[in-house]
């Protein structure tokens, strides 16, 4: 045995995490920007709503904005009854007219005058202590899309804060969706040969669940740095303006504050993502592993995988476990960090106060505004910081979404339909596979309707992509198809596929009703079509088997049919749509002969005006047709009728020798 | 999901639970009348609170339901993605789409909106709480009001209320509010969670229909026959699929079960590996009742290559030799032969080091039902089922397989499924099933001389089709 490999080499080979879509950990900074620049495009699909969502997140400052200088009055005027000149600070000009209003109240009267002020303030804006959702949500990707997609929360908790909210779970639900179907259409202009290889669907799936990830980078990007910003602004603005004159060393220190917080968050972003990309690599794997299992639940049974199975998901949860455990570790360093900088600050700015009040230029008073100022500074620049770790992490789904929006397409004229076709020629044609392998090389065949003709030829033969390039699924690398003269690479794609109806090999059947599941390929479609169809395809014993006959709902993936039921019901919908050409692929595979029977007769009696392609093995079929195209290593060896091709005693007569065996000498 | 479950509804909760409290002594320590105020005022947020609980789980269900019907569709469309392309099905799978996910995102907005409409009533409370405790503080700093506990408080300079007496207790009573408002987001958070669960446990606690008897015996080492005696079995019992089925297989010898689409042959199979239990009747290894065998030591005897493919994102090397410890290379590459499988995988660039995607991506029909093929024969197992695993084969490549078969089940049991003429032909025994029954059994030379045979007649088409020329 010249191949020998040391299985333990190859075993060492695979990596324990397979996602294929995510594998690199590290995405460049400029990369990063190219992302969120494309993602802020998304926007404008939503314009009037998030600006909506912009204007309803500022008003929730205002409540901060007063409530400072609201308690600064409570100390200093009621409790302290001081009169309002006491000290040279200026109230800054939001709240003068306030101040005017109760100028030469008694403290009392001022008491009442800020409780109903405060009052008013909660109702309109509410306190300042936002309302954000906290939904739980585990290390899946399904609850992390379900909380990203509706994503929405509000600085402010009164009615305001609750429109905010729902306005902003609308944008993001409107965007995600979006993104989803252009997802969705997308895929469905992917060339059939990209499509056949089932792992770009199940990755495209996957991305399904990344998409709702982009109205968040959105928000992380626009939305919550501008709301900080405004904040701090103002904040500053009406501290030089009170502040200033009177001790303008504070006003400088809270300057500083900003880039403190930026300087403490910082150094761990590298480490942070690092170690959120492996743990999230690590979460993605498991749920995988889980989902594959469950797709797959009777084989694993069947084959006595249960406990292999349950060993490997084990491993890759607890392996997930383990990384979930260093972002936790590495996120409390963080925050331990945060926290020893703040109280830091939080000393010196107290310390630095209190020596101003007792030296008789600030209040008491003066100190619940300060010290609320700095903190919420403090505060918004360590949000910052954390942003760009944040984005990240979004900007790796992102980038996988539009890695699929960007996959090569189809590409073919829109100027010609096809209006009917007479004749499908094939033009010495070829088809190579992106990776070089030939499926066919030069095919010459030429049909016109009215014909029942078989495509027949052993396995991996190039047979099914004989068939996808007759039907305009696939461009052949050489040479053309023709439809009455017309390349149909510069067919209109519309026109195309209603010239050709194609029954697939694979039985695909949806959760639905056999009536919704027929209906899909042809809405329009009445009753006695949909008959017509089931009796052609044998299918009508099915559903008079069924106690809800076409209303009868399909289980998942259509499991409560056998594969032969399915299969009818399959050549049903195939013949539903009416078109100049049908072809079958493998029809008959799993049909027994009487049933196969009825179906070929009823497939020549469809040929009269119709082409009929049918690629086929069994030799029940294929001597029927009236021309059988034979297929050998991707080359047409012969073309004829049965008896002729018979007759000539080439290849096609050793394959149905091979198949008749030895028996049919009785 | 766990993680998150311990830490917002453990840790967060009892430390709010702490600190309220805490708060709460301290307040009671300032103003008797101000802890009973705030116990009353705490009474229309439980209220509020326990009035919107069944509505949130309502909300929950309902957006979960939605959801997951989403997501299966979602799933859905994506495989079934060239049948929308080919027929252009496009619009039709979109609205459909869009139908369900509106009726997905409208639930989630509704479940949300509600907690949040909670939120924002608890919210305005807290805060009107807030207001009236600052203001009722504050009078009492006015008239220099004595404070509860004063001979106590007195120690730290709060005998009256001040200023400093105003702040401290200030800060209590919205560390106590907030810490309230904390427990009641938790709670809120917590109804979507206890839905959540509820569906989890009600998978966890469907019981598996099979179980092993207490005194079940391993499988014996070695097998002389499998008998089915009378048996009957049907999903559902009212309506039989199989009915008085007799079948008897030795040996050295493939059995082949025919019958027309949807007989009931692959549910025979399915009763022999006992993913279901007879209704009635009894099925026999040697003559020992299958009831009385673990489920895993028969599973782990019987080899299966399966009508439609499963195989698993993994290398080729990997999904023959599934779920099997230490198979050899060597033995990969038997099984791969026998299955005629080796001569495609070897043209492979990475040979049987080949990852597959899901589903087998890459691999044609054919190729996907040889490495089934080997997957089973690598178990080596004394039984051997094939349910139509070579209808996707060209003749002359069914042909070599069936014969690598038969050599390499010389001291082994063979089922095969199939309806093809010539899969048939190298069986030993052949069995045809008709309405649950096998109607007529034993090898192809008997059955086809039965004059007006349902066995003649079954393949007659087929027969003429061959011989007509």
């Amino acid at each position: 045995m010249a191949t020998t490999v040391d299985p333990t080499v190859a075993e060492s080979r695979r990596p324990l995490f397979d996602d294929r879509l995510d594998t690199r950990t590290r995405i460049p900074n400029r990369e990063v920007l190219a992302i969120i620049w494309r993602t802020l495009k998304y926007i404008g699909l939503a314009r009037r709503m998030y600006l909506l969502k912009v204007f309803l997140a500022l008003l929730t400052i205002v409540p901060v904005l007063y409530g400072q200088w609201l308690s600064k009055i409570l100390v200093d005027q009621v409790l302290l009854q001081q009169p309002f000149d006491a000290t040279d600070v200026r109230m800054p000009p939001h709240v003068q007219p306030f101040v005017d209003f109760v100028y030469n109240f008694s403290p009392f009267e001022i008491l009442i005058a800020l409780t109903v002020f405060g009052a008013v303030l909660l109702l309109l804006f509410g306190s300042g202590i936002g309302l954000w959702q906290g939904f739980a949500q585990g290390e899946d990707s399904a609850t992390q899309s379900e909380n990203a997609m509706n994503e929405g929360g509000s600085g402010g908790s009164s009615a305001l804060g609750f429109l905010d909210s729902v306005v902003q779970i609308r944008l993001s639900q409107r965007l995600s969706n979006y993104i989803r179907t252009t997802l969705f259409r997308r895929m469905a202009s992917l060339p059939m040969t990209t499509l056949d290889d089932h792992r770009i669907g199940d990755a495209i799936y996957r991305v399904m669940y990344d998409a709702p990830m982009l109205p968040s980078i959105c928000y992380q990007l626009t939305l919550a740095p501008l709301v900080v910003l405004v904040n701090a602004v103002i904040s500053l603005y009406f501290m030089a303006y009170s502040y200033g004159p009177v001790s303008p060393e504070l006003v400088w220190a809270a300057v500083l504050l900003i880039p403190i917080g930026l300087c403490v968050t910082l150094p761990f972003s590298n480490l942070t993502r690092r170690v959120e990309q492996d743990s999230r690599a690590a979460g993605t794997a498991t749920t995988n592993a889980i989902e594959q299992s469950m797709g797959s639940i009777s084989a694993v049974q069947s084959l006595g995988g249960m406990e292999h199975e349950k060993d490997r998901i084990d491993t890759q949860s607890r392996e997930s476990f383990r990384r979930y455990r260093h972002i936790k570790i590495v996120s409390i360093i963080v925050q331990f960090s945060t926290f020893i900088a703040q109280i830091a600050i939080a000393f010196w700015i107290a310390y630095s106060i209190t020596d101003n009040v007792i030296v008789g230029v600030l209040t008491p008073g003066d100190w619940t505004v300060l010290f609320g100022i700095w903190m919420s500074l403090a505060g918004g620049a360590m949000q910052i910081g954390t942003f760009w770790i944040q984005l990240q992490g979004n900007a790796a789904a992102v980038r996988r979404v539009f890695a699929f929006i960007d996959m090569p397409t189809e590409t073919r004229g829109d100027s010609i339909a096809v209006d009917n076709p007479q004749i499908v020629n094939v033009e010495s044609a070829s088809f190579s596979y992106p990776d070089g392998r030939p499926a066919f090389k030069n095919v010459s065949m030429k049909a016109s309707r009215g014909e029942f003709i078989a495509i027949v030829g052993p396995t991996g033969a190039g047979k099914t992509t004989l068939a996808y390039a007759i039907a305009g699924y696939v461009t052949p690398t050489e040479g053309k198809v023709t439809y009455d003269g017309i390349d149909i690479t510069e067919a209109n794609t519309d026109s195309l596929r209603d010239a050709v109806s194609y029954v697939f090999q694979e039985h695909m059947l949806l959760s639905e009703s056999i009536r919704s599941n027929l209906l899909l390929v042809n809405p329009v479609a009445t009753e006695q079509d949909l008959q017509t169809a089931l009796r052609t395809s044998g299918a009508e014993n099915v559903i008079e088997s069924l106690p809800l006959g076409l209303d009868t709902v399909l289980g998942r993936s259509g499991d409560t049919l056998s594969v032969g039921q399915k299969q009818r019901l399959c050549i049903a919908r195939g013949l539903i749509r009416d078109t100049p050409i049908l072809i079958l692929d493998e029809p008959t595979a799993a049909l027994d002969p009487a049933t196969e029977q009825v179906l070929i007769e009823a497939l020549k009696e469809a040929s009269e005006n119709k082409l009929v392609l049918v690629i086929a093995h069994r030799l029940s079929t294929i001597r029927q047709a009236d021309r059988i195209v034979f297929l050998e290593d991707g080359e047409v060896q012969e073309i004829g009728s049965h008896d002729e091709l018979m007759d000539r005693r080439g290849s096609y007569y050793q394959f149905v020798q091979l198949q008749a065996g030895t028996r049919i000498a009785e | 999901m766990i993680t998150n479950i311990v830490e917002k509804i453990l840790l967060e909760p009892s430390i709010a639970i702490f600190t309220s409290v805490f708060s709460f002594i301290v307040i009671v320590t300032f103003s008797l009348t101000l802890g009973i105020m705030f116990l009353i005022g705490v009474m229309p947020i439980v209220l509020l609170v326990a009035w919107f609980t069944p509505r949130i789980q309502l909300r929950s269900r309902s957006a979960r339901t939605t959801n997951s019907e989403l997501t299966s569709r979602i799933q859905e469309a994506f495989q079934s993605i060239r049948i929308v392309k080919a027929n252009k099905a496009l619009d039709v799978m979109e609205s459909r789409f869009n139908h369900d996910s509106f009726a997905a995102l409208d639930a989630a907005l509704l479940l949300r909106g509600e907690v949040l409409l909670l939120r924002m009533l608890v919210a305005l409370m807290i805060g009107g709480w807030i207001i009236a405790a600052e203001f009722i503080m504050a009078t009492w700093v006015l008239e220099e009001k004595a404070t509860f506990l004063f001979g106590y408080v007195a120690l730290v300079g709060f005998a009256a209320w001040n200023y400093g007496a105003f702040q401290a207790a200030r800060s209590r009573v919205t560390e106590f509010l907030w810490n309230g408002n904390d427990l009641i987001r938790v709670w809120s958070v917590l109804q979507d969670m206890v839905v959540g669960l509820e569906r989890a446990f009600f998978l966890l606690d469907l019981k598996p229909e099979i179980v092993d008897k207490s005194d079940a015996v391993e499988m014996p080492t070695e097998i002389d026959s499998v008998t089915f005696e009378d048996v009957r079995f049907g999903y559902d019992p009212e309506q039989p699929v199989l009915n008085r089925l007799d079948l008897t297989a030795q040996k050295g010898t493939v059995t082949a079960i025919v019958g027309k689409t949807g007989s009931g042959k692959s549910t025979l199979m399915s009763l022999l590996l006992r993913l279901y239990d007879v209704d009635n009747g009894r099925i026999l290894v040697n003559d020992l009742p299958l009831s009385e065998i673990k489920v895993d030591s028969l599973r782990s005897n019987i080899a299966i290559a399966l009508q439609q493919n499963n195989l698993f994102a993994a290398t080729i090397a990997d999904n023959i030799a599934y779920a099997q410890q230490d198979v050899s290379r060597e033995r990969i590459i038997e099984a791969a032969k026998i299955a005629c499988a080796d001569e495609f995988i070897s043209e492979l660039k990475d040979g049987y080091d080949t990852e597959l995607g899901e589903r087998g991506g890459k691999l044609s029909t054919g190729q996907k039902q040889r490495l089934s093929i080997a997957r089973a024969v690598v178990r080596d197992t004394p039984i051997l089922i094939l349910d139509e695993p070579t209808s996707a084969l060209d003749a002359e490549t069914e042909q070599t397989v069936l014969r690598n078969l038969a050599t390499w089940a010389q001291d082994r049991i063979i089922f095969l499924i199939t309806h093809r003429y010539s899969t048939i032909q190298t069986a030993d025994q052949i069995a045809l099933i008709e309405n649950g029954e096998i109607v007529e059994s034993g090898s192809h030379e008997s059955l086809m001389s039965i004059p007006d045979g349902r066995y003649r007649e079954f393949f007659s088409v087929e027969l003429d089709a061959v011989s007509g020329h």
